[in-house]
């Protein structure tokens, strides 16, 4: 009894226990669970129920929630999960669930910014967790799931939702296979099913179907760079994936999909630039096992039409077809893979992609190849405001162990050919082919080519009239999405090149800064560059040849660095034209000719800005032109030596110049057109001074060792007198030695030349400092110059021509600033003047005729030499270079004419120093005699000197007799009468006298004394008017007979009429004369009188 | 008789005209307004024109680039007062080379 009692109490204490135990016991799992999920995911848990019947294996949980790590942010929950369990198994260490049945579940799943996921932390957790027990589930539902993605990794924070998910899945476990599984969903709007065929859950291994139907791709736009050229714009995807996943053979994936009316645009929303109408992707075979990637087989087909640039809104190219098929790839490479793909491009062009991929260290051979590709439907995603065409081709091999990313070593080429790129207007570069050869490349950090060969390029590059370049704006403004600069997002993959080689290349160049605009074309470039990489990493190897515009050849060889700018070239032109030049020569003249240059460049960095030259220059065939005028030509400059430091000094060895010509002309209004021709414009620089050159600020200093000028000329023209006046200087030679703009010695000068026929001009001295105040010492000389060839001077300045002269003169001159000194000795032979004008300058400023002054200005040979000093001070504004030559042309006729004037007579001035008049003393006679006193002998022997020293000199006489002759005439009459009578009557005098008194005077007494009876006879005795004529021709005679004998031709005495005067003396004045000029002929003076035309008639 | 006197007057003429000199003003000014002509003329090129004139004989020399410049300076020439006659011996070729004169 006592037994029974004891086991009944036994049994009431376990009952109790087991009632207490049954009772707390879904309180005891519930903080079991929530402690153990605690501890495996370090994250808040909180489960508001729990409950349990053992007996039938049943459990149910209640409100689970599981949050982030933070504790505020929900991760998962779900309202219900049902659970019943087969009991008896969990002794076997088999957790067998006949029934889980979930409902209401929640997961939110985030991406954050990093890129990880907030459920990153579970995973790992899970990798450490070693299954403990078999886990057998025959039925799993779900009902009304929810899975949410935020992605925080976008810019702006987007969340996708997968809803309305229901799975309903039956054996699974992990002691057998042939699970199954069917879950559908609503996602992103779009129905999707799973079916889940032969599960496992450990080591899992499923076969599962997923199918997807016209999921709208637009949301997925936002996966696209920001910075991209190219967003999607629509699009449908249906999808059908088939994924085997086993624990030991991996993931083998095979999926169709199919892409509808997916539309490709611009950023800003604009018409599709490509349309895919139905596009087929076919996966088979994908498997990836731990790091091991295979694909038997991708293949694409489908078609594609991109949007003609060149044709109006709406416009497309038609549909291409792409097929593409990829098989037998192993990532890393193990097994050979076969690759093919063949597809037409959109706008033109066909790729194919063959070739076996093999696993390293294997090489791999693929062969790729395009051609034909029009560039045109592709330019547009191009970030240029330009049209682009061109056919593109690249012949590509790959022949090495492929490595993980892109193969390191591509051989072949990549072309483009008849490449243009437009703007709206026309072409503005294109090129026949671009081929770049020799590829290698190491993704991403370096892309070298052996060689790039740019095969007859061609550029039009514009200067608008603001100086910009239009060029530029089609990468800047019309760049698509243009808009402020975004921070670079991605590394720039280093560039290296080579060699660019450039052939047969053409530049055109215009510049519509100038007027008129230039218009320059460099063509036949042939241009090779070394050592070109991006970035930049020491100095380009130069080496190029063209032609310059209009002609010739420039050769460039040596060094260009790009940071900073810096040059060591070597530049060799030949043939160069300047004419092209020609809008950036400031000046209305017009330069022609050729360049040769061989000179060494170097050109520090910019910011220094300096620059050496070393080498030699000439210029050919240099004419310069005034419309279609030549107005200076070189045939030949040559510059060698030249040693340029910029921008301190030029230096030039020697300077030589080849027939030189100038044409120094002056228009009928006084001006000189060369002046205006090479002045510069206003506002395009200041005038430089004499031989220095501005730059900027500073003046270079210019010095030239040895200039020569060999056979050169000047035309002179002025045709600012009339009759014009031209004479040419040529040729001529000029030398100058120590040429320099420094305070330094002066420079040597020495010219030569031939002025006209047969005159020769010598001009010899020193001129210092070209660039400061002017020092000039010349002397020179100017032999046997025509001189009526400055008859227009003459006749506009003294109103005289010469017929016949011949000018020497040499001339000594010193300019020592402005101090003017100079000496001039001019002699002039057989000089011939006759008056052409009504005004005789000469005679208004000296006082005498000019001719009459020339003529007392002449030696015995005819020459006239005289010496006159010039000075005065430049500066002075009263200084008149003309009224001081006629001062000093003055001061020496009056000096050279009086002293010969002085021994027949005198001269007579002006209070204005001005010669009034030349007064000859006359020559007295006995009277009533040709006989000169003996002061007339001593007078006329001087007069005789006179002539004789004067040859040009001529005298118009004038006899004059004087009462004192006509008495002596008289009285020799009656003397003479009375001897007549004496004989006659053989009587005395005294009788002969009585007689003739008786005679004369009939009736009246005779005088008292003889002489009474003489003088009566006298008186009665008339005028002797034959016999004063008679007289006045003797002492002429008398004159001239006296000259000839001192050897001086009697017909430079010119008589005029005979002058009978009152009182003084019989004599002969004089008057000095002007010689005669050359007489016309007469027979023509008849014909001319006649009115019969001649040819060859003077003015 | 009308046609006798005619035939001597043109003789006379003749004589006087091809005896006649040249005033030896006049080669100078020939030769100055010839080359002031030349120089002054804008349409062609003729300012290095070698100009000689010898009893109003006036002698081109140099090289221009067309026939036109030829016969312009030719024309030009003979336009001068007391021109009796122009050789022109101007020649056609590329550039003009330096006249001699």
């Amino acid at each position: 009894m006592r037994g029974r009692r004891a086991l009944a109490l036994v049994f009431g204490i376990v009952l109790a226990a087991g009632a207490i135990t049954l009772y707390s016991l879904p309180q005891i799992a519930r903080r079991v669970t929530v402690a153990r999920i605690q501890a495996l995911t370090q994250r808040p848990v909180s489960i508001d129920a729990v409950e349990l019947s053992l007996l039938t294996g049943r459990a149910t949980v209640r409100g689970f929630r599981l949050g982030e790590r933070d504790g505020a942010t929900p991760f998962a929950d779900f309202e219900r999960l049902d659970v019943r369990l087969h009991l008896p198994s969990l002794l076997l260490g088999h957790l067998w669930i006949r029934e889980l049945v979930l409902s209401d579940s929640t997961v939110r799943v985030v991406r954050r910014p990093t890129g990880e996921f907030n459920f990153s932390d579970l995973i790992r957790a899970s990798a450490t967790t070693n299954r403990a027990l078999d886990v057998t589930v025959d039925r799993f539902a779900l009902a009304r799931g929810t899975v949410t993605l935020e992605d925080r990794a976008l810019p702006e924070s987007r969340t996708w939702a997968s809803e309305q998910i229901t799975i309903e899945a039956r054996g699974l476990s992990t002691r057998q296979g042939g699970g199954s599984a069917v879950g559908r969903s609503v996602t992103v709007g779009a129905p999707v099913s799973v079916v889940v065929e032969d599960l496992r859950l450990h080591p899992i291994h499923l076969r599962a179907t997923v199918t997807m139907e016209g999921v709208d791709l637009t949301p997925l736009r936002i996966y696209f760079p920001p910075d991209a050229t190219v967003v999607l714009a629509r699009g449908r995807a249906s999808s059908s994936i088939t994924v085997a996943l086993d624990a030991r053979e991996g993931l083998q994936v095979d999926a169709t999909a199919r892409f509808e009316d997916v539309a490709l645009a611009r950023p800003d929303g604009s018409e599709p630039l490509a349309v895919v109408p139905a596009l087929t992707a076919e996966i088979a075979g994908l498997g990836v096992r731990d790091d091991d990637r295979q694909l038997a087989r991708l293949a694409v087909e489908g078609t594609m039409s991109v949007r003609d640039p060149s044709a109006g809104p709406g416009v497309r190219y038609p549909l291409s077809t792409i097929r593409a098929s990829v098989s037998d790839l192993t990532w890393p490479a193990r097994t050979p893979g076969r690759v093919d793909v063949l597809t037409s491009v959109p706008g033109g062009g066909r790729l194919t992609i063959a070739g076996t991929v093999r696993p390293p260290p294997a090489a791999s051979q693929l062969h790729l190849r395009l051609v034909n590709l029009n560039l045109a439907p592709w330019a547009q995603f191009v970030p240029l405001a330009a049209r682009v065409t061109g056919l593109a081709e690249a012949n590509l091999e790959i022949n090495e162990p492929l490595a993980a990313g892109v193969p390191a070593r591509i051989e072949g080429s990549i072309a483009v050919n008849r490449i243009t790129v437009a703007d709206d207007r026309r072409e503005l570069l294109g090129a026949q082919r671009v081929e770049a050869r020799g590829l290698e490349v190491h993704w991403p950090s370096r892309l070298a080519v052996k060689r790039v060969l740019v095969s007859g390029p061609r550029a039009v590059v514009e200067r608008d009239v603001a100086g910009a370049f239009p060029l530029t704006r089609l990468a800047i403004a019309g760049a698509p999405g243009a808009g402020p600069a975004r921070p670079a997002t991605r590394p720039t993959p280093g560039v290296e090149v080579t060699e660019v080689a450039v052939r047969d290349g053409r530049l055109h160049w215009r510049d519509e800064t100038v007027s008129p605009a230039a218009r320059l074309t460099v063509s036949n470039i042939d241009a090779t560059l070394t050592e070109v990489g991006w970035p930049l990493r020491g100095p380009l190897g130069v080496r190029a040849a063209l032609r310059p515009p209009g002609g010739g050849q420039l050769r460039l060889s040596g060094r260009v660095e790009l940071e900073p700018l810096s040059t060591e070239l070597r530049v060799v032109a030949k043939n160069a034209e300047l004419a092209p030049y020609q809008p950036y020569v400031p000046t209305a003249a017009r330069i022609s000719g050729a360049a040769d240059l061989d000179v060494s460049l170097v050109v520090p960095p910019l910011a220094e800005r300096r620059a050496t030259v070393r080498g030699s220059a000439a210029l050919s065939r240099v004419d310069v032109q005034d419309g279609e005028r030549t107005v200076a030509r070189v045939e030949r400059a040559t510059a060698t030596g030249i040693e340029l430091d910029w921008p301190q000094r030029l230096a030039i060895g020697q300077l030589a110049l080849a027939r030189p010509w100038l044409l120094l002309e002056r228009d009928p209004r006084g001006e000189l057109p060369l002046r205006g021709l090479l002045a510069l414009p206003a506002g395009a620089g200041g005038h430089a001074a004499a031989g220095s050159v501005k730059n900027g600020a500073e003046t270079i200093a210019v010095t030239v060792a040895k200039i020569s000028a060999d056979e050169g000329g000047v035309r002179v023209v002025d045709r600012a007198v009339s009759p014009p006046f031209a004479v040419d200087v040529q040729p001529a030679t000029l030398r100058v030695e120590g040429f320099s703009t420094l305070p330094a010695p002066p420079a040597r000068v020495d010219l030569t030349g031939m002025v006209g026929a047969a005159s020769e001009l010598a001009l010899r001295g020193t001129v210092a400092a070209f660039g400061g105040p002017l020092r000039l010492d010349v002397s020179g000389e100017l032999r046997e110059f025509a001189v009526p060839r400055t008859n227009p001077y003459l006749l506009r300045q003294v109103g005289w021509q010469s017929r016949e002269g011949r000018l020497t003169t040499t001339l000594q001159c010193r300019i020592d600033g402005d101090a003017l000194s100079a000496r001039t000795q001019v002699r002039l032979s057989r000089l011939q003047l006759v008056p052409a004008s009504s005004r005789d300058e000469a005679q208004a400023r000296i006082g005498l005729p000019l001719g009459l002054i020339t003529t007392l200005l002449k030696d015995r040979r005819g020459d006239i030499t005289v010496a006159f000093p010039v000075g005065g001070r430049l500066s002075d504004p009263r200084f008149d270079f003309r009224e001081t030559l006629w001062g000093a042309i003055r001061t020496v006729a009056v000096n050279a004419i009086t002293l010969p004037v002085s021994w027949i007579g005198r001269v007579h001035f002006t209070p204005d120093s001005r010669i009034e008049r030349i007064q000859v003393d006359p020559v007295p006679f006995e009277p009533g005699t040709a006989t000169p006193t003996p002061e007339g002998r001593a007078r006329m022997t001087r007069l005789v000197a006179f002539l004789d020293q004067l040859p040009e000199a001529r005298m118009t006489l004038t006899p004059v007799v004087s009462s004192r002759d006509v008495e002596e005439i008289k009285r020799l009459g009656v003397e003479a009468a009375i001897d007549r009578a004496a004989q006659e009557g053989r009587v005395s005098r005294e009788d002969a006298v009585t007689r003739l008194i008786a005679q004369h005077f009939p009736g009246r007494p005779a005088p008292a004394t003889p002489e009474a009876a003489v003088a009566a006879l006298l008186e009665r005795t008339p005028m002797p008017t034959a016999e004063v004529p008679e007289l006045a021709a003797r002492r002429l005679q008398a004159m001239r007979a006296t000259a000839r004998q001192a050897g001086i031709d009697s017909a430079r005495f010119a008589g005029t009429e005979v002058a009978q005067r009152e009182g003084g003396p019989g004599q002969v004045e004089l008057e000095v004369v002007e010689a005669e000029g050359p007489r016309p002929s007469k027979l023509r003076e008849t014909l001319r009188k006649l009115g019969v035309p001649l040819k060859g008639a003077g003015e | 008789m009308g046609a006798f006197r005619l035939l001597l007057m043109s003789l006379a003429l003749a004589v006087v005209g091809g005896c006649a000199t040249v005033d030896p003003l006049e080669d100078p000014r020939i030769e100055a307004e010839v080359k002031a002509r030349l120089v002054a003329e804008k349409s062609a090129n003729l300012t290095r024109t070698g100009v000689l004139s010898a009893n109003g004989v006036v002698y081109l020399s140099g090289t221009v680039e067309s026939a036109a410049p030829r016969a312009r300076a030719e024309a030009l020439a003979r336009e001068v007062r007391g021109v009796r006659r122009v050789v022109n011996t101007l020649d056609v070729g590329p550039p003009p080379q330096p006249a001699t004169r």
